[in-house]
């Protein structure tokens, strides 16, 4: 019993170490300027990001306590990739929901049109309010 | 004897009230509604197109259903028996004040039983979470405005 639990609590402290696969851009081949902005942000421990033309949409893990701080965190790291492309539209995001919906783009690997339509939709889910 | 003597006496002769066991209870059953909303909050996130923000809106409508059903039956009576301030403190217990201020006076007719009283003790919450709102943003907006913190 004891075992089992030591071994367990073991698992999780070791799968909380492997966080190199939450780094995600895709498609990969136009990450080039975008991976060192996202690199050197201390206050995130994970980030999936959407790029098409028009485009820059990021989902951000902030860390536990920094979340209190999530609007200006993410103003900060928008400012920052706005400046990067100043032709694209941008948006950064710490909400969960969105981070989903990058990640199911990300594992259909859509491609042009299907990927423009989805970019959309998330942009009009994160524009809702209250 | 006076007030004071009266007084010694009474408070040797009461039960002692238990205050951490109290607490822990109402610990425990707080901490496992909220568990329930915070499943209940991914769950509309995961199926619906519901973000972060938006989605508390029907969680707290689930809740209070739940809630509802639960004192209708009788079990919230138990919970809250149990657990005290934690079972009165989420939105379930403002639920709860709601739907059993409802029934306690549906003998009353629907109109004037059911209708005038539904809100009896759950109004002062109403009135007093707008008030106290109010305040809190009063009190940001003159912070924000002086320029201690941003919005």
């Amino acid at each position: 019993m004891k075992k089992s639990i030591i071994v367990f609590l073991m698992l999780l402290l070791l799968g909380a170490c492997s966080n190199e696969k939450e780094k995600v851009i895709f498609p990969a081949d136009n990450s080039a300027s975008l991976k060192p902005i996202m690199q050197k942000q201390e206050t995130i421990h994970g980030y999936k990001s959407v790029i098409n033309e028009e485009n820059i949409l990021v989902a951000i893990n902030i860390n536990r306590f920094a979340r209190f701080n999530k609007t200006k965190i993410e103003e900060k790291i928008t400012k920052q990739i706005e400046k990067q492309f100043p032709e694209r539209q941008v948006l950064v995001t710490g909400d969960q929901k969105i981070m989903w919906e990058v990640e199911s783009i990300i594992d259909k690997k859509l491609k042009e049109e299907d990927l423009k339509k989805s970019i959309e939709k998330i942009k009009s889910l994160s524009k809702e309010e209250t | 004897m006076d007030q004071q003597q009266f007084q010694k006496i009474v408070d040797e002769k009461n039960p002692k009230v238990p205050y951490f066991l109290n607490i822990l209870k109402a610990f425990i059953v707080g901490g496992i509604i909220c568990t329930i909303g915070q499943l209940l909050t991914f769950f509309y996130m995961r199926f619906f197109p519901f973000t972060e923000g938006t989605a508390a809106n029907p969680t707290v409508a689930t809740l209070v259903f739940i809630a509802m059903i639960l004192t209708g039956t009788g079990i919230y009576k138990k919970i809250a028996q149990f657990g005290g301030a934690g079972s009165a403190v989420p939105v379930t217990g403002f639920g709860n004040a709601v739907i059993s201020a409802a029934i306690e006076h549906k003998s009353e007719g629907y109109v004037l039983g059911v209708g005038g009283n539904m809100f009896k003790l759950a109004g002062s919450v109403i009135l007093f979470g707008v008030l106290s709102a109010f305040v809190v943003a009063l009190i940001k907006t003159i912070l924000v405005s002086i320029g201690v913190i941003s919005w």
